[in-house]
């Protein structure tokens, strides 16, 4: 064992990963030693080579095994399958444009019925608890078809102006209300002065 | 005999997995062929390349041969179920060349199908267990757990034997840190087996 041991040390060099730098051996069963010597669990190599050693056994192929008209997915099919394959990151770009969406969609339908526009809201602010919805899932795949990538001051900005915008909107109409109240307070006080100072 | 089997491959890089499985697939002596997906890996640099697009390179009588799964991409699957016959198919670093999602690959489909009746043994090597796509699973023999910062998730993969799948890796895991922690690289070589 210290026999094996001092030979493995000897062949990694240092500093450099032994993922391909295997234990240098003169003889095969010291490897096999070095391998079965580290191994543990019910099932050991010596039970698996045992097994593996054993031959195939050959099998009738069924009716109809190699039939070229088994079913096979059309073109479109297995693009449309290849982009549901979409990453993490594919998923939080979608996330972030659904939500920019929901926040847009929520301000026209706040603009139409004069209420407050988090009603109108569907979606939160993080991806993390959120449902992995159909929306969701599609756009994710969308977003990997086209290729879409967003750096982070790209995302940023586009959270900034959807999250303000529609307060941005908000202020230049609340603007013109208070230019109106005021317009409105200076003629009363007009009024009333005419009303006192006439004869 | 046997039926042909599917045996994945599990651990993070400097463990000691295409060492091991390069001796074992030594050991079985029957043809095999690795895939890699640009024959990069150093273990595979001196194992002969050849193109699986030709019947021709099919027929040799003994020993390893590579595929480079760049040379045809997603093809590769279709050349090895359309040549390959009674051998061993080792799928390295498998994450490289394929999806999670392996419903738009009809033919790799069908080598997970058909493994038996090609007499098929196949080895799928990973770095993690979420580098295996889910449907692997379901079909493995054998799978030799390596030291892994990743362990398996019962809520993707919901197969009978998780548990004892998380269990090994808990113990390797342990006995890999104890190892490297002596600083002697000791820490090679450390795995178990579990099969369903």
């Amino acid at each position: 064992m210290a026999q094996i041991k001092a030979k493995t040390e000897k062949a990694q060099p240092i500093g450099q990963t032994p993922e391909e730098t295997p234990p240098t051996s003169t003889s095969t069963s010291d490897v096999d030693d070095f391998f079965s010597s580290r191994e543990s669990g019910p099932t050991s190599l010596k039970d698996f080579l045992g097994h593996m050693k054993e031959p195939v056994e050959e099998m009738e192929p069924p009716p109809g095994f190699d039939d070229p008209e088994e079913e096979e997915m059309s073109e479109e099919d297995r693009e449309a399958a290849a982009y549901l394959d979409y990453d993490e990151e594919h998923e939080m770009t979608a996330f972030l444009l659904l939500s920019n969406l929901d926040r847009v969609l929520a301000f026209l339908f706040s603009l139409i019925s004069g209420d407050d526009m988090e009603k109108y809201r569907r979606r939160g602010n993080q991806l993390k608890g959120q449902e992995k919805d159909l929306e969701l899932q599609v756009a994710a795949a969308l977003v990997k078809k086209y290729q879409m990538r967003m750096s982070l001051e790209w995302m940023f900005a586009t959270a900034i102006v959807m999250g303000y915008g529609p307060i941005a909107v908000k202020a230049v109409s609340d603007r013109k209300r208070i230019k109106k109240e005021k317009e409105e307070a200076e003629r009363r006080r007009q009024a009333e002065e005419r009303f006192q100072t006439a004869p | 005999m046997r039926d042909a089997q599917t045996t994945i491959v599990v651990g993070k890089n400097g463990t000691g997995k295409s060492t091991l499985i390069l001796k074992v697939i030594k050991k079985m002596k029957r043809r095999a062929v690795v895939v890699t997906y640009d024959g990069m890996p150093k273990i595979w640099r001196n194992t002969p390349i050849i193109d699986p697009s030709k019947k021709e390179n099919w027929q040799w009588e003994r020993g390893i041969r590579q595929i480079r799964f760049a040379q045809h991409d997603d093809d590769t699957y279709e050349y090895i179920l359309k040549y390959g016959r009674d051998l061993i198919v080792l799928f390295d670093d498998c994450k490289e060349y394929i999806p999670n999602n392996i419903d738009g690959k009809i033919f790799l489909k069908r080598i997970l199908s058909q493994f038996r009746h090609r007499m098929f043994d196949l080895f799928f090597i990973a770095h993690a267990p979420d580098d295996v796509p889910k449907r692997i699973w379901i079909y493995y023999s054998h799978v030799f757990i390596f030291a892994t910062d990743v362990l398996f998730d019962k809520r993707r993969v919901k197969i009978g034997s998780a548990g004892r799948i998380l269990a090994a890796q808990h113990r390797v895991n342990r006995k890999f840190a104890q190892a490297k922690a002596k600083g002697n690289n000791g820490h090679y070589g450390i795995f178990e087996i579990v099969s369903p």
